[in-house]
């Protein structure tokens, strides 16, 4: 499948998840990522909802009902009260911040889990090769940074167990230097390696003609942004603040894609777009039109559920629950053993 | 097609020499392998070679060098990145995407190949190092051995006419390494292609290498040549050519194919005359450490499959395997870092399962594979201080007994004067011994070493193996996760032999390298069932068999 047709759909996705705080189509959204999920392991080497996924989402889920009962205290339904002495938590707890510390938790459980299947269906080239040219060194690094993610984080698990080995207990911040040093120091070391590797392999040929001047018509542009913002910002020149943001910013894209022409690569293999694309995308169009229309109203209020100020049952669109299905569109593609997801080279 | 004349390099910010006056002449199709003791500067020789050095590094480059007609230090290394292939020690940290085929044509993508040509070279490549069925694999999902032959392809793809490898097998196991090396030699044999491979443990490579490079802090300096002359003059070598010299054999053996028709003209019997050597010393009583059905699972598979296992007072036992077999898992079950999904630990009798890992490593010193993941103090002495710190043994013991405890064993760790030093700087021999210190320094009664020979030269493996020895004489239970079964020949009082996590093999290590396929130490090779395992087994029983044997044996004694 083409990247651009999964990055349409996790547009849909997080569309959908961030619009709607209503349980039951959070529900929908949740069981239709879990379904494609369950699939794709099925044709290629996606993960399903491993212990630790789910111990993460759960993790998420309670400490944000947790964290949403304890500091917002709106709501008519008083569980508890707190005395008001105490910082930040003192006053109502409220069962309708618990139930929107509930739903907000789902929330975030449910872009987690679409983010991470989309790292796993996407091949990292592909993502690269969806990039315009212009920005392709931004991009690489970029997805060296994702790669790098799950790698640190095993140094760190190593770290951990070879302090906790030595007695180490984490009680003051003094006590974080014998965790982050060691990590610090390997992800210098680490990325010095890559460097060299890369280098070793012809990367990092540059176009060191305009190199000097480019650059510092980048410094210059960015400067322009800043100096545009404080203006916006302080409201002494808006208009000539939100000018010298606006050319920053078409001089910071320029610049770039001068230094992306001047970057000669090619691409190894060319990912096709398939009917199974088209259907992905459409499904995806759905979605995110429900959202849209969601939003202004048109296809009802269910949408925009919020528990506050008194809980109420929230109502259900049995045609949006059903347009959500638009996320089921990644189903489509026949299964077969594969793993090089995403990929039609 | 490498030529080296009077080079010098400074690293910045330093005033020793690496390299110093290094003149060097590689042949174009040789198979060359550098060796010497760690920070002799291999790896900086090597990355001259491509023009990492100094373009990369830094540092003040003096002299002339020429690869294949170019000069590196003019050209840079991504010109040369045409000419040379550079492979790294470790395989993961030099992959750029995730898949394998991707990053085989990674390089191809920079240098703007056209897509045939990308898919013509990409193929190719697989299919000389035999791994075309992996082209669509995750690379994480790859095994270490096929991880390194990845990496290979990868920097074949522009097609180099000469491949530096830096340390390409120091963390695989046996066969693992052989197939990786296999693949290499191929490569000189039927492309011609000029190698040059760093490594440290030379009965590995030595078979392959017709040009040996020695490189040496001594006045020596740099020898290079035949192996068999360049051999002849240093003394840490592997087992076999340490026989050969010692029996006088010429032209002294590189490997045991090579060795074999002296052993079997001089003395056809000596595995059946032999064999009656083998002495059973069945360690008695109960038990110091024990294990009783372990499983184990790890990111949903099970690694430990109802493991038993026992290790006594006064002894080293060696654990090895495969990659991936369980021994890693085993020593942290052990030290309460994984919990079992059944079965129990036992440490002199008790029940350690539920205990935690402060309280079970107050007694059980853990040392894990890679030391610097242990160091972030800022002097040696205050990794030990901080370990006694942590452990609540500063108040218990006083400051006199902790002085006194703390200078012993910088004595025996051979780090005297080197106390106040920030021990990232420290050679990596001497980085190992200060996690090993920050791990005994509370004094336990148990050792579990996950890999400590890993990256040592012959030097600091005997160091370690002294100071082990030293430990078990005092009464210290040691259990050595390791690769090296050289290292396991000269060391072990007892082998287990782990695989796809059960003990297929617990013994006397000359009763079990012999079902350990692929594991099995030189002297074991030249001399099978005789449970010879070291060079001085196998001449001590030479000279005990002397008398009866009409010819003198030990020429060169």
């Amino acid at each position: 499948m083409h990247a651009w047709a999964w990055i349409a759909w996790l547009v849909a996705t997080v569309a959908a998840v961030t619009a709607s705080r209503n349980p039951f189509y959070l529900a929908v959204i949740l069981a239709c990522i879990i379904i494609v999920r369950l699939r794709m392991k099925q044709r290629s080497k996606v993960q399903t909802f491993e212990v630790n996924t789910l111990r993460l989402a759960v993790f998420i889920t309670f400490f944000s009902t947790l964290y949403n009962a304890a500091v917002s205290h709106f709501g008519d339904h008083v569980l508890v009260m707190l005395p008001a002495k105490i910082p930040l938590i003192g006053g109502n707890i409220t069962l309708e911040a618990l139930v929107y510390g509930f739903l907000n938790g789902l929330a975030l459980s449910a872009l987690f889990a679409s983010f991470g299947l989309l790292t796993q269906v996407v091949s990292v080239r592909d993502l690269i090769n969806i990039v315009p040219r212009a920005f392709y060194p931004i991009a690489l690094v970029v997805s060296i940074a994702i790669t790098f993610i799950p790698v640190t984080l095993r140094q760190y698990r190593q770290i951990q167990d070879a302090q906790a080995i030595r007695g180490h207990k984490m009680s003051g911040l003094r006590d974080w230097l014998g965790l982050l040093l060691p990590l610090l120091v390997g992800g210098l070391e680490r990325a010095m390696q890559l460097a060299e590797a890369m280098t070793a392999r012809g990367f990092a040929h540059t176009n060191g003609e305009h190199s000097n001047r480019l650059r510092a018509g980048l410094i210059v542009s960015l400067l322009g942004i800043l100096g545009g913002w404080l203006f916006w910002a302080t409201g002494k020149a808006a208009v000539l603040g939100m000018v010298l943001f606006a050319i920053g910013s078409i001089a910071i894209v320029i610049i770039l894609g001068y230094l992306g022409r001047g970057t000669k690569r090619t691409t190894y293999g060319n990912s096709s777009w398939s009917l199974v694309d088209t259907i992905m995308v459409m499904g995806a169009l759905i979605v995110s039109g429900v959202v849209i229309f969601g939003l202004s109203g048109l296809a009802g209020e269910s949408l925009g559920y919020s528990p506050y100020p008194q809980l109420a049952f929230p109502k259900f669109s049995p045609w949006i629950g059903l347009s959500l299905l638009g996320l089921l569109a990644p189903l489509v593609y026949p299964i077969r053993a594969d793993s090089h997801a995403g990929v039609d080279s | 097609m490498i030529v080296f004349k009077n080079v010098d390099f400074i690293y910045p910010e330093t005033s020793t020499a690496v390299l110093s006056k290094v003149t060097l002449h590689i042949p174009e199709g040789s198979f060359t392998l550098v060796a010497g003791r760690s920070g002799s500067g291999k790896s900086t020789l090597l990355r001259c070679i491509n023009g990492l050095v100094p373009h990369f590094t830094g540092g003040t480059i003096k002299g002339k060098i020429r690869v294949a007609g170019l000069d590196p230090v003019i050209v840079g290394p991504q010109m040369m990145s045409k000419r040379v292939g550079f492979v790294f020690q470790d395989p993961e940290n030099q992959f750029v995407l995730d898949n394998v085929e991707d990053e085989v044509a990674f390089a191809l993508e920079n240098a703007a190949f056209s897509q045939n040509e990308m898919h013509s070279r990409v193929n190719e490549v697989l299919d000389l190092l035999g791994i075309s069925h992996l082209r669509d694999r995750d690379l994480s999902t790859l095994s270490g051995g096929e991880c390194q032959k990845v990496a290979i392809a990868a920097s074949l793809a522009l097609r180099p006419k000469i491949l530096v490898l830096d340390e390409p097998t120091s963390q695989l196991d046996p066969q693992s390494a052989r197939e990786v090396l296999d693949a290499v030699y191929r490569l000189n044999r039927e492309l011609g292609l000029t190698i040059v491979i760093a490594e440290h443990r030379l009965e590995r490579v030595l078979a392959y290498a017709d040009t040996l490079v020695y490189m040496s802090k001594d006045v020596r300096g740099l020898i290079h040549g035949n192996p068999q002359d360049v051999l002849s003059g240093i003394e840490a070598v592997p087992p076999v050519v340490s026989l050969g010299k010692r029996l006088g054999w010429k032209p002294i053996p590189l490997s045991i194919e090579d060795a074999s028709p002296f052993v079997s003209s001089l003395l056809p019997n000596i595995s059946e005359e032999f064999s009656t050597l083998i002495q059973n010393s069945a360690l008695k009583g109960p038990p110091l450490v024990s294990a009783r059905g372990l499983k184990v699972a790890y990111n949903g598979r099970q690694v430990l499959h109802g493991l038993d296992f026992n290790l006594w007072r006064g002894e080293i036992a060696c654990l090895v395997g495969p990659n991936g077999a369980g021994k890693t898992t085993l020593l942290k079950t052990i030290v309460g870092l994984m919990p079992p999904q059944s079965g129990e630990v036992y440490l002199n009798g008790e029940r350690i399962t539920s205990t935690s890992v402060v309280e079970i490593c107050g007694s059980i010193g853990y040392l894990p594979q890679d030391p610097n993941t242990l160091l972030f103090a800022e002097s040696v002495r205050e990794e030990l201080m901080t370990t006694l710190r942590n452990h609540k043994y500063i108040a218990q013991w006083g400051e006199d007994r902790v002085e006194r405890t703390i200078s012993e064993l910088l004595k025996r760790l051979g780090l005297v004067g080197k106390g106040d030093l920030y021990p990232r700087d420290l050679s990596v021999g001497e980085r190992q011994r200060v996690a090993l210190g920050a791990i005994t320094v509370t004094l336990p009664d148990v050792l579990l070493l996950d890999e400590p020979t890993r990256g040592l030269d012959y030097h600091a493996k005997q160091a370690l193996g002294d100071l082990l020895r030293g430990w078990k004489e005092e009464g210290l239970a040691i259990l050595l996760v390791t690769h090296d079964v050289e290292l396991v020949a000269s060391l072990a009082d007892r082998l287990i032999y782990l695989q796809d996590g059960e003990i297929v093999a617990d013994g006397l290590p000359a009763s079990v390298f012999p079902v350990m396929s692929g594991f099995i130490p030189q002297m074991l090779r030249l001399f099978p069932n005789s449970g010879l395992l070291s060079v001085d087994d196998v001449c001590t029983a030479i000279e005990r068999l002397k008398k009866n044997i009409p010819s003198p044996i030990c020429m060169g004694d």
